[in-house]
């Protein structure tokens, strides 16, 4: 059961009883990310969606580990438009902050970015999608062996869209491991327009 | 003073919503209520300048209202449920709320109120872009991915920007833009030439709404406009055209 309704208006219910100022924070940043959680979503929405989530899902987890956390996030405007897959994004934080919390030393540094870049002469014309999400930490197994059922369903989701043209790489630079996507935008936009076709 | 009425049935939200808008001298509460037939009752008898209304309240549902507010009220819809606002929400109302409420959007919805009645207090006589005007025009658009149409002002229409056969609309106040099969030279016919400008070659743009331009790079442009809070990214094309319209226009 999803009832929507009820729980954000439980939610806006407890920061009215709530003289504490934090407390009525936590629970404004857990209602936007839960709004974004519940959102339905086609196979590709507009990046935007996805970062501005970050936000209060940075907020809420610097809430939980305090000084033991430090995050960052730089996107380039003209990225929010672009087409991408729903839970990307979160789906490699997720897996950022669960292998950095046991591999990081303190603080724990996630860093997220999206930016446009040309693509390589030899590719052809146009620019690539390029998300970062980056932690300090090690590349443990469960990386590497492609055991996170997440990561392997992104991985899946993103060959089945772009039909392998999108890639997906993680590589690590102690003391960073770096997850890297990235979509032509060409691709992505007729890929958008494709799903919406198909209503 | 800006009499504002409040209809909201959860009595917790409802002392939320006095709480921060004590945070507004010019704002004076006349009332509140927390059932659909009480809050008919009272606007029976009031005018007020602003309604806070709850989508779903007791009794019914806060839509049921609408026929009855007189045509300078305003109302500010406030919904645990985004779907519910975006549907009435370009026909009637100044703005949407989502619950719970920050203080900082709760900011840009009396912005929005203040400035619109700053505006009549001086008489002004020219319609502005925000304004509720009985005579605005409202476009029906017809959604048939998402199985639904949408109403839209036409003031509300901050840009339109080609996406090959489809175009994405920015909407003053909603955060996503709406995505939907009609080209931009479809639209380009549609809309009154003298508040609709196409600059460059994927974009349109209503004139009155744009509040400043910024630019990035050589070739890049940022727009910034009124009832959107992202600035739109356009080439050195679209540039060059808003330069020959400013001079055109004497700006």
């Amino acid at each position: 059961m999803n009832d929507q309704h009820f729980i954000f208006n439980v939610l806006s219910s407890i920061v009215a009883r709530s003289e504490d100022n934090e407390v009525q924070e936590m629970v404004l940043n857990l209602a936007d990310f839960l709004r974004f959680s519940f959102g339905e979503s086609r196979a590709l929405e507009p990046l935007a969606r996805e970062l501005d989530a970050v936000v209060p899902y940075f907020a809420l987890q610097q809430s939980l580990h305090g000084k033991n956390l430090v995050c960052r996030i730089k996107s380039s405007l003209e990225t929010r438009r672009v087409p991408a897959v729903p839970g990307m994004l979160h789906t490699l934080l997720r897996n950022a902050f669960h292998e950095g919390l046991k591999t990081s030393a303190m603080p724990l540094r996630i860093e997220v970015s999206a930016a446009l870049e040309q693509m390589p002469a030899t590719s052809g014309e146009g620019s690539i999608l390029v998300i970062k999400v980056a932690n300090t930490g090690r590349l443990t197994e469960a990386y590497t062996a492609n055991r996170d059922p997440c990561l392997s369903g992104l991985r899946e989701n993103l060959g089945k869209i772009f039909g392998g043209i999108a890639t997906m790489d993680v590589s690590e630079s102690p003391p960073w491991v770096k997850w890297t996507i990235r979509i032509p935008v060409a691709l992505a936009d007729r890929s958008f327009e494709r799903i919406l076709n198909e209503g | 003073m800006i009499t504002v009425f409040l209809v909201e049935d959860d009595p917790a939200a409802l002392m939320g919503l006095r709480k921060l808008l004590a945070a507004y001298p010019e704002v004076s509460i006349i009332g509140s209520e927390m059932h659909l037939a009480d809050a008919k009752h009272f606007l029976a008898n009031n005018k007020p300048d602003l309604i806070f209304l709850d989508v779903q309240i007791q009794g019914g549902s806060g839509m049921d209202l609408l026929p009855l507010i007189d045509g300078r009220t305003q109302v500010a819809f406030i919904t645990a449920h985004e779907e519910y606002a975006i549907d009435a929400y370009e026909m009637y109302a100044i703005d949407y709320l989502l619950k719970p409420i920050r203080p900082e959007r709760l900011d840009k919805t009396m912005q929005r109120v203040k400035n619109l009645y700053l505006k009549r207090e001086l008489g002004t006589n020219a319609s502005s872009p925000m304004d509720n005007s009985d005579t605005e025009e409202i476009l029906e658009l017809k959604l048939p991915e998402m199985k639904k149409n949408v109403f839209i002002k036409l003031s509300s229409i901050v840009w339109i920007e080609s996406m090959q056969n489809y175009t994405q609309i920015k909407v003053s106040g909603q955060a996503m833009p709406v995505v939907i099969r009609r080209s931009l030279k479809e639209w380009e016919a549609t809309l009154p030439p003298e508040r609709f400008v196409r600059i460059g070659r994927g974009v349109i743009i209503q004139f009155e709404l744009l509040r400043w331009t910024e630019w990035r790079s050589r070739d890049e442009i940022l727009l910034s406009f009124e009832g959107s809070n992202e600035p739109l990214l356009v080439g050195r094309v679209a540039a060059v055209k808003l330069r020959q319209l400013r001079a055109k226009q004497g700006i």
